[in-house]
């Protein structure tokens, strides 16, 4: 009985033991009942899951921004593509005019270190003018854009001009005798208006993008224009235009007015044509832009015109009545002045003009004793 | 309840571990479903692209067709009067001549016109004979194949006064 009573008393002490080490170890352990662990578990299950639909957010949003940037890219291309086209067509149809389709995206034109070059208003890719003699405003579009091409002749045809405007552009002429006649010559789609000396305060904006006035002196236009029109404007000065055949490109918002000053700041233009490409754009780069190309195309077409007539001159200065036009050369030489001088920039156009004369006339009188004529 | 003794867990935690495992195996299917449409959309975009390069050159091709049946330089006139579709015989020697010795970097000038291109007059002489003159001719593309335009034009010699029939022929190398 005592042996079986110390063996109970033992098992107890040993259970207890067990016991006791049972608690020792648990409580060296973190000991989490089951509901608390439940809880945690639930808790890093939703971190887990915003963290990941976080992750998927970010990643559609990159995607939709990225996406965005490409379309624009893409249209950019497309349309410029496509007006290239269409410019390029419309400009074979001489002393043509067309009103195109709603453009809605809008056209910048720049003239600068990598040449003329138009882009969409929010695309990054430029599409480079090469050789296209096309006047504009800085901007076009928005709107209907109007498309107006007239032959540019040194006296042989050599290009169609093309003038790009849109209706958000208007071109208000100061009336005068030297504006009169460049109003008359602009059709009447054009966005145009004629103005007394003295309504000119009473211009009001009337929402366009840009007013091109077109002035017998930018002093006029400066004294007496409201704020809000003078803001969108520049100013185009036909003072010179029957003595020196300059124009000067004058805008109200520059910030180097001096420069107005000097008599580098007039440009020379050769005759009615470009004098109308000066007024449709009303700016000064892009109508230097314009007219380096042109004069390249007029030089090419000279060196053209010159090699036919060296071809002619070989078989017709035998016959007596062509001999003075083809024999004497005097027809090569006033065609290779008239290259030599078709140059932008240049001080005058004065001595272009007088040979492009000299050809024409020429040119009339070798038509009368039927002789192959230059053009 | 834990059996620390065998160290084993019972159902509840066996419901625990697959309900984790059923978060991940959801965004996975929505990570691959995710990739699978964008694969299908960057496929159908650059199918896209090549129907539109297709639809530029060809635009590309008619464009400089025009252009070259439309030269001023070429065109033959009378007392200052253009004829359309008319070339002058003469001329067409010239422009020749003047790309191939470069004049006023014409070679330069005519290429932003033409790009990679051939043009080429076909005029059927009276006496039967074919004169071919080659206007241009420019390719630096790795494309041979070209589409040609063909425009019928007059032909007209200035000091015989006699007109030719001929055809322009205008390749361009895509």
């Amino acid at each position: 009985m005592k042996q079986e009573l110390k063996s109970a008393v033992s098992k107890k002490v040993h259970e207890e033991k067990v016991q006791n080490k049972l608690q020792n170890k648990s409580k060296n352990k973190i000991y989490i009942p089951a509901q608390k662990k439940a809880q945690i578990e639930i808790t890093f299950h939703w971190i887990f899951v915003l963290i990941a639909g976080a992750a998927i957010l970010i990643f559609f949003i990159v995607l939709t921004n990225n996406q965005k940037k490409d379309s624009v890219q893409e249209l950019s291309t497309i349309i410029g593509g496509r007006m290239a086209a269409l410019l390029a067509t419309i400009q074979q149809n001489p002393d043509s005019f067309q009103t195109l389709e709603m453009l809605n995206a809008e056209m910048v034109f720049r003239c600068e270190q990598d040449g003329h070059t138009y882009s969409l208003k929010d695309g990054k890719s430029r599409i480079q003018l090469e050789t296209e003699i096309i006047f504009t405003p800085q901007i076009v579009g928005g709107s209907k854009p109007i498309v107006w091409t007239k032959l540019y002749a040194a006296p042989y045809p050599v290009t169609q001009i093309l003038y790009l405007s849109d209706e958000k552009t208007q071109y208000i002429f100061i009336d005068d005798p030297l504006t009169k006649p460049y109003y008359d010559m602009l059709p009447v789609n054009f966005e145009r208006m004629l103005v007394v000396k003295d309504n000119i305060k009473n211009i009001t904006d009337q929402g366009f993008r840009q007013y091109i006035i077109v002035a017998p002196s930018y002093k006029i236009g400066l004294n007496s224009l409201q704020n809000a029109v003078l803001r969108k404007s520049k100013i185009v000065d036909l003072s010179k235009t029957n003595t020196e055949k300059k124009v000067l490109f004058y805008d109200p918002n520059s910030d180097e007015i001096n420069k107005y000053q000097n008599s580098s700041a007039w440009k020379p233009y050769v005759n009615d044509e470009v004098l109308l490409g000066a007024i449709i754009s009303g700016d000064e780069k892009l109508y230097g832009c314009t007219m380096e190309k042109l004069m390249h195309t007029a030089r090419i077409v000279g060196e053209i015109n010159l090699n036919r007539t060296n071809q002619i001159a070989n078989i017709e200065k035998t016959i007596p009545e062509c001999n003075y036009f083809f024999g004497t050369g005097v027809l090569q030489d006033y065609i290779n002045i008239t290259i030599t001088n078709s140059t932008y920039p240049t001080n005058n156009y004065n001595n272009l003009n007088s040979y492009i004369e000299a050809i024409n006339t020429m040119n009339k009188d070798m038509a009368k004793p039927n002789c192959p004529t230059i053009y | 309840m834990v059996n620390i003794k065998n160290n084993k867990c019972n159902n509840n935690c066996k419901k625990g571990q697959l309900q984790s495992g059923e978060t991940v195996v959801v965004i996975i299917i929505v990570i691959i479903m995710i990739i699978v449409g964008l694969v299908f959309f960057v496929n159908s975009k650059n199918g896209s692209i090549q129907t539109e390069k297709q639809n530029m050159n060809d635009i590309n091709a008619m464009k400089i067709a025009v252009i070259a049946s439309s030269l001023n330089e070429l065109k033959c006139s009378d007392s200052n009067v253009m004829v359309k579709t008319c070339f002058d015989y003469y001329r067409l020697k010239a422009f020749k001549s003047t790309i191939d010795a470069d004049k006023q970097e014409a070679k330069q000038y005519y290429y932003f016109v033409f790009k990679n291109s051939k043009i080429t007059v076909r005029i059927m002489m009276f006496n039967s004979t074919v004169e071919n003159v080659t206007l241009y001719d420019y390719n630096n593309s790795a494309n041979k194949s070209s589409t040609p335009t063909f425009i019928p034009i007059l032909i007209n010699n200035p000091i015989s006064n006699e007109n030719y029939f001929s055809i322009l022929e205008v390749k361009t190398y895509s």
